[in-house]
């Protein structure tokens, strides 16, 4: 099966990744190769199977919902390139002309 | 090489309880090590000031006789695990700059009993290989079975973890395992790689590949150190939704080498695989020392196992584009230069991931995208569950199944392949035991004619690395690994 390039281009909008002409080629081929290689998975009758998301664990806990007070802002900001005033700092998302 | 750097965790503990050296001199014997070494570019980040400071604070708790479980035991740590104020980069680009603010389960549990950090080492990029060649910061090498020409590649993803420890630049290393990443570098660089129940050690802080098949694990240079480290590794952890409350008691046990009550499988699909000859003798010479040992061996099918690689490649990939849509260049890592909101993310996580990453992120998206869903990843669930039942079978016949790590022994480092499939195929006889969450070890047992170690692998039923590290320890002893790797001088 191939993937068609129309597919390819929405995956990568969906990722938000973009690529050039050259690596959308490869893809194109690397992609179709590995989609076709686990096209085999399809043969195996699964119709009475339940789903299983983890293999081990019979039940998931989870965790308190409970906040948890950071004593100095500057630790959650310290990997940011970008800060102003104890705040994350993104580009304009809403321009003049939208 | 300084003798303190080629003793074992086990013996090193003894050493210090009766203060035949300081922890100063081991932790300091090995960074010589580590500059030794440095050509193989095991490492990326060194910890150096804060290990000589704790080494320090280690001598003062031994003089006082307060000795932790791993009270200066050197170890070097996979750079996917966040380390507090120790730089963690995941192998990439778009992490390299990434200092965490908090510690993982792990490494806090390992810390807590008296381990020093050396340093953070190599991988493939967030775990995503099986040759350490995906890595941002450069091919890593494997000193093993190196000839005049040219040196192998040390297996990934935790390729430099597994060479930190055969080069003798770490007593013992953590790794992680989402599809044999511990177990395949273990095999390629002739050391111990220990991958426990999914469930066993916390995965809080380490950097999320695949959820659901990602496992914490260790790489040593014997059985016994494996053992050594799980018992401080594993915790019940309620940051870990999936972390297991199962007892830790058997653990506490020394390891017995008495088999000679156990039925061990061998799965006979695997046969049917192209499996290199050297490789091949290996299994059929662990199964005949097994047998002289007393054990009993049992035929088994593990009909769904074919599956397994289409299986977890549908899977892992689906679970990667999910857990890597939140590096976007805002609140960390990599940030393009950029004055729209959009462009900065794209333009930000096109730079920043490498191409490795990027494929399984768009094979991640394509599976889970409309019109895809319900045929590849929705069908993956449902055989994962097939071959979690074939194992569930299997084991109510036999107490452990043994069959090769890998299908060959290292490749050369510089053999280019254009094809993923290619490389996704070393991890055949790694990725069932991460389908079924079950625990599995990798240990060497012999070399090629030309030097390059040859592993087998032992997997056992979930919450059972009693009975693998049993197993592991018996072939271990028969194999006698370590005298032949002297004899042939291979580092």
């Amino acid at each position: 099966m191939n993937i068609n390039h129309k597919e390819i281009t929405r995956c990568a909008d969906l990722s938000c990744l973009k690529f050039t002409d050259d690596e959308l080629q490869k893809l194109h081929v690397n992609m179709s190769e590995i989609i076709n290689w686990v096209n085999d998975i399809k043969e195996v009758k699964t119709e009475h199977i339940d789903i299983t998301y983890d293999t081990s664990i019979t039940s998931i806990i989870g965790r308190d919902d409970k906040s948890v007070e950071i004593e100095d802002p500057k630790i959650i900001l310290s990997n940011s390139n970008s800060v102003e005033e104890n705040m994350f700092c993104v580009p304009k998302v809403v321009n003049k002309n939208e | 090489m300084n003798e303190l750097t080629t003793i074992n965790i086990h013996e090193a503990i003894n050493h210090l309880k009766k203060k035949d050296f300081s922890v100063l001199e081991l932790i300091g014997a090995h960074f010589k090590r580590i500059e030794e070494t440095k050509h193989l570019n095991a490492f990326i980040t060194s910890n150096y000031d804060k290990a000589m400071d704790s080494a320090k604070k280690s001598d003062s708790i031994i003089r006082e006789n307060k000795m932790r479980n791993l009270e200066g035991i050197p170890i070097a740590v996979k750079d996917n695990f966040c380390t507090k104020n120790i730089r963690t980069t995941a192998s990439s680009k778009i992490l390299h700059n990434f200092v965490p603010q908090y510690e993982s389960t792990v490494t806090r549990n390992m810390l807590n009993e008296g381990c020093i950090i050396t340093g953070k080492t190599s991988l493939d990029e967030f775990g995503m290989g099986s040759s350490n060649k995906t890595s941002f910061f450069g091919k890593v090498k494997n000193p093993v079975g190196k000839n005049k020409m040219e040196y192998h590649v040390p297996g990934g993803s935790s390729g430099g973890s597994a060479v930190a420890v055969s080069s003798f630049s770490s007593m013992g290393a953590l790794g992680t395992d989402t599809g044999g990443s511990i177990r395949q570098p273990a095999a390629f660089c002739g050391v111990v790689g220990l991958k426990p129940t999914y469930g066993r050690c916390s995965r809080f802080g380490i950097m999320a590949f695949a959820s659901s098949l990602d496992q914490a694990g260790s790489l040593t240079r014997t059985v016994e150190d494996a053992s050594i480290m799980l018992r401080t590794m594993a915790s019940y952890d309620k940051k870990d939704s999936t972390s297991s409350r199962n007892s830790l008691e058997n653990l506490l046990l020394p390891i017995s080498e008495d088999i000679s009550k156990l039925n061990i499988g061998i799965p006979t699909e695997y046969m049917k695989e192209n499996i290199a000859s050297d490789i091949f003798n290996s299994w059929e010479m662990s199964a005949k020392w097994l047998k002289e040992g007393g054990a009993n061996l049992v035929e088994i099918d593990l009909p769904h196992s074919k599956y397994s690689l289409s299986t977890y490649y549908i899977i892992s990939s689906a679970e990667a584009s999910s857990n890597l849509s939140r590096y976007d260049g805002i609140r960390f890592g990599y940030r393009s230069n950029d004055n729209n909101i959009k462009d900065l993310y794209v333009n930000s996580r096109s730079d920043g991931f490498g191409e490795e990453v990027k494929r399984r992120i768009m094979i991640g998206t394509y599976v889970l995208s409309k019109g895809h869903y319900d045929s590849y990843y929705l069908h993956a669930l449902k055989v994962r569950q097939l071959i979690k039942q074939d194992f569930i079978n299997a084991f109510k016949k036999v107490d452990a199944i043994i069959l090769p790590t890998t299908p060959y022994p290292a490749p050369p480092l510089n053999k280019n392949t254009d094809n993923p499939i290619e490389m996704y195929m070393n991890d055949i006889f790694t990725v069932p035991a991460s389908l079924a969450g079950i625990p599995a070890i990798s240990l060497p047992v012999g070399l090629t004619k030309d030097g390059r170690p040859t592993s087998i692998q032992v997997m056992g039923p979930s919450f059972k690395e009693n009975t693998i590290l049993k197993v592991g320890k018996f072939i271990e002893t028969a194999a006698n690994f370590s005298k032949i790797k002297n004899q042939e001088k291979m580092l």
